[in-house]
């Protein structure tokens, strides 16, 4: 082929071929910029509507176990409102520790473990007051 | 005799009745590991406990418990993020937290903008984020964060300088991917990314942004699993501004 034949109209062609690659590579960076504007828009959108539940706080220097000192969960109580029946057959059932000792208990003693449930319905409490009647004979 | 003898006995159930109700206080049923129950890190000068939620009960009821988030932006990232990069999961940030980072040679970087990093981070962690890592190099801004993670500026190499590095690295004398011309990174910290979870890509773009100026690949890790999984492991997470570690009950 001869180059030299190549005529103006080639010229108009590669000249156009430039400017539009240079167009391009103008607007492209421009475009990526505006999607990293779109993500941040969106994760701001989405941080928004993500709400974090915080919690009871956890001491950062605690040495006891935090089962023991942070949370008052479900197994930590006997359930509030029981009858004298209730109460015993949920100490077994769910505290079986705690009703090995309960059961050593005389039945007026008993009672008193009843009666201390009925106003504090937490386990060690009512752990605690077994062991006290337990050492008064 | 009898007496004394039922006194014994109700001492001997008393105390094991005690060592009993002590046995149950320290025992922790929701361990870390098989082997670790808890561990302690450093966290703004302070010493935070990192353990899981004991409750057995407890379930996620925040944004974390959303299972579809619009992709994109937000989707699942490759375990791949970037060759050389090792993906890694909880319990090798443990590991992480217990040597690197208590050993100052680590650092766990939050890489999430500043408005999720304030509902709560992992201990330990600081944040820098993505955006902070992607200016040029010659950006204030890149090279503020460049050095806070251990990379120490280069100054103007000599020619002979260039030259001889460049033949001691063929050579197998230098190791040509802990420095740039620019940067050294021999003593630069091991880092690990992380974000918001498998669907996040804010920690992939700060490594990648990190791998783009020089940083040597075998000293980034990725989190993958990021809060999200953090927090559906009932693990601390402590939120900067009340300065306090939340267990997310």
């Amino acid at each position: 082929m001869d180059i030299s034949a190549i005529g103006p109209a080639s010229k108009l062609e590669k000249t156009a071929r430039i400017l539009v690659a240079g167009l391009i590579l103008w607007v492209l960076p421009g475009m990526g910029l505006q999607a990293n504007d779109d993500y941040l828009s969106m994760l701001e959108a989405e941080a928004g509507d993500t709400n974090a539940k915080s919690g009871k706080p956890a001491d950062p220097v605690s040495h006891e176990p935090p089962a023991k000192k942070h949370y008052v969960k479900k197994s930590d109580v006997i359930q509030s409102g029981l009858d004298f029946e209730g109460f015993e057959e949920e100490l077994d059932s769910n505290f079986s520790g705690s009703h090995l000792l309960y059961v050593k208990l005389s039945n007026s003693n008993r009672r008193r473990v009843y009666k201390s449930y009925k106003e504090d319905n937490r386990i060690s409490a009512i752990r605690e007051k077994i062991v006290k009647l337990l050492s008064s004979g | 005799m009898k007496h004394l003898f039922a006194k014994v006995s109700t001492a001997a159930v008393v105390l094991s009745a005690t060592v009993l109700f002590h046995s149950n206080a320290i025992a922790i049923d929701v361990k870390l590991t098989d082997y670790l129950a808890y561990l302690e890190v450093g966290h703004d000068g302070e010493q935070v406990r990192i353990q899981r939620i004991q409750d057995q009960d407890n379930v996620l009821t925040d944004g974390f418990a959303k299972t579809s988030r619009k992709c994109p932006p937000f989707c699942i990232q490759p375990m791949q993020v970037a060759p050389g990069v090792q993906t890694v999961g909880e319990a090798e940030m443990f590991r992480f937290m217990d040597r690197q980072l208590e050993g100052g040679t680590g650092m766990i970087v939050d890489a999430r903008t500043p408005s999720w990093y304030k509902k709560g981070t992992i201990p330990g962690s600081v944040n820098i984020p993505f955006t902070q890592f992607a200016g040029e190099l010659d950006d204030s801004e890149t090279i503020m964060v460049l050095e806070r993670i251990g990379a120490v500026k280069r100054g103007e190499l000599s020619w002979f300088t260039r030259t001889f590095e460049s033949l001691m690295a063929k050579l197998g004398l230098f190791d040509a991917h802990m420095k740039t011309e620019q940067w050294d990174f021999s003593d630069a910290k091991e880092l690990v990314f992380w974000c918001n979870g498998p669907w996040c890509g804010q920690s992939p773009r700060a490594i990648k942004s990190l791998l783009g100026h020089g940083f040597p690949a075998e000293k980034i890790s990725y989190y993958r699993g990021g809060m999200q999984m953090w927090k559906i492991l009932g693990l601390t997470v402590v939120v900067p501004d009340s300065k306090q570690a939340v267990a997310m009950k």
